[in-house]
């Protein structure tokens, strides 16, 4: 894949992570600790296999990133996790929300909004590159489905992709979720430029 | 009986164990494709979106295939890439497979399943509709083929599961949230 090693990749990747956790901890209003993370490198067509298969029920917020390179940010997490999230956004007990209905969906859009800012704006900042996050959509459907939206536009011009896994802790509850973080080959030839340029 | 088994994939082509009755699910990855003719044996793709199953079975000579693509056409992808993840490349070579191990045009009953635009369902625009692309051009390759489909379940805004029966030809549909129907 255009030569990039995974070492200033997975750099810039830790970097918006952080970035994207300092946000979410921002919105809902208490600290989280991030236990790990890690950046791998995959086949496109084995992506399902790390979520749990592709026939897995899931929750993904998507968006595309634009500006001086594309691709795709998709954040995956089983469902009793994505409806944790929902209520420490809505500042409710854990285990109050079961379904994903309106409100949810809502709620779950305005967490990628934010994670997706500030995870391309601590790259963006590193880099000097414009990139700039779509509004999000948020679905829940077979872990497959979810992940067709972004293998088929991969698969044109690329084998492989980054698949990002952070393990966070919010108020005590241990939270772990993929971060699928997709460049274009574009984006990844523009990073490369630049920090060679650096 | 002999029973002969063509199976080309890729890495993740996997044959799942857990048997029902005895019959081996062998679960097609993206751009793998199966021939069989072993009664033991369903066909599955599971948890389709954009992606469409190319199922294709005789019922005389007990044939089954299928195959999971990814994108509409091989031409438009980049030089090296190419396989049976596209629709124009995977649809011939299940066709020819299918033949070799006995199958006959005039017999098959061919389906189409998938090509969903999940996105849609979130109304999020934008990206090109690969589910509605993939459907448009299995048919116009079944089509250069004299084939038409005679069973789809294809778009909408679901991702699907199906299950082929190599035994019986039964194919079954599943949506997350609902449960299985035959196509």
């Amino acid at each position: 894949m255009s030569g990039v090693k995974l070492g200033p990749w997975a750099a810039l990747v830790s970097l918006g992570t952080d970035n994207a956790m300092r946000g979410l901890s921002e919105m809902i209003g208490q600290d989280i600790e991030v236990s790990s993370f890690g950046l791998r490198r995959i086949q496109v067509v084995d992506i399902a296999s790390i979520v749990g298969g592709p026939e897995v029920t899931s929750i993904g917020i998507y968006l595309t990133v634009s500006g001086s390179a594309d691709g795709h940010l998709m954040l995956m997490y089983e469902p009793a996790i994505a409806f944790a999230f929902v209520d420490l956004l809505m500042g409710q007990p854990i285990g109050t929300t079961h379904e994903l209905g309106e409100m949810e969906r809502s709620a779950l859009g305005e967490m990628g909004n934010v994670i997706g800012a500030f995870f391309l704006n601590a790259i963006a900042d590193a880099t000097d590159l414009d990139l700039r996050p779509s509004p999000p959509a948020v679905m829940a459907d077979m872990a497959g489905a979810l992940l067709d939206i972004v293998t088929a536009d991969i698969l044109l011009t690329q084998d492989e992709t980054y698949v990002a896994e952070s393990t966070f802790s919010v108020a005590g509850n241990e939270i772990s979720g993929m971060f699928f973080v997709m460049p274009s080959e574009q984006l990844l030839s523009a990073l490369a430029t630049v920090r060679r340029a650096a | 009986m002999t029973t002969t088994v063509e199976a080309v994939g890729q890495s993740s082509l996997t044959p799942e164990q857990q048997s029902r009755d005895g019959i081996r699910r062998i679960a097609l990855g993206l751009g793998d494709w199966r021939v069989s003719n072993d009664p033991d044996e369903d066909l599955v793709c599971l948890g389709l979106g954009s992606c469409v199953a190319l199922c294709v079975y005789d019922p005389v000579a007990k044939v089954a295939g299928m195959a999971h693509m990814v994108l509409p056409d091989s031409t438009a992808a980049r030089p090296g890439s190419s396989g049976t993840k596209f629709v124009d490349v995977a649809v011939p070579t299940v066709m020819e497979q299918v033949t070799r191990l006995g199958g006959i045009g005039g017999r098959l009953r061919v389906s189409l399943v998938g090509g969903a635009s999940i996105l849609a369902g979130a109304a999020f625009s934008g990206l090109p509709q690969i589910g509605a692309r993939n459907v448009e051009a299995a048919v116009a390759v079944l089509g250069a083929r004299h084939l038409k489909p005679d069973a789809t379940e294809t778009g909408g805004t679901s991702g699907r599961t199906v299950r082929l029966s190599v035994r019986t030809g039964e194919l079954r549909v599943e949506t997350a949230g609902r449960s299985a129907r035959a196509a």
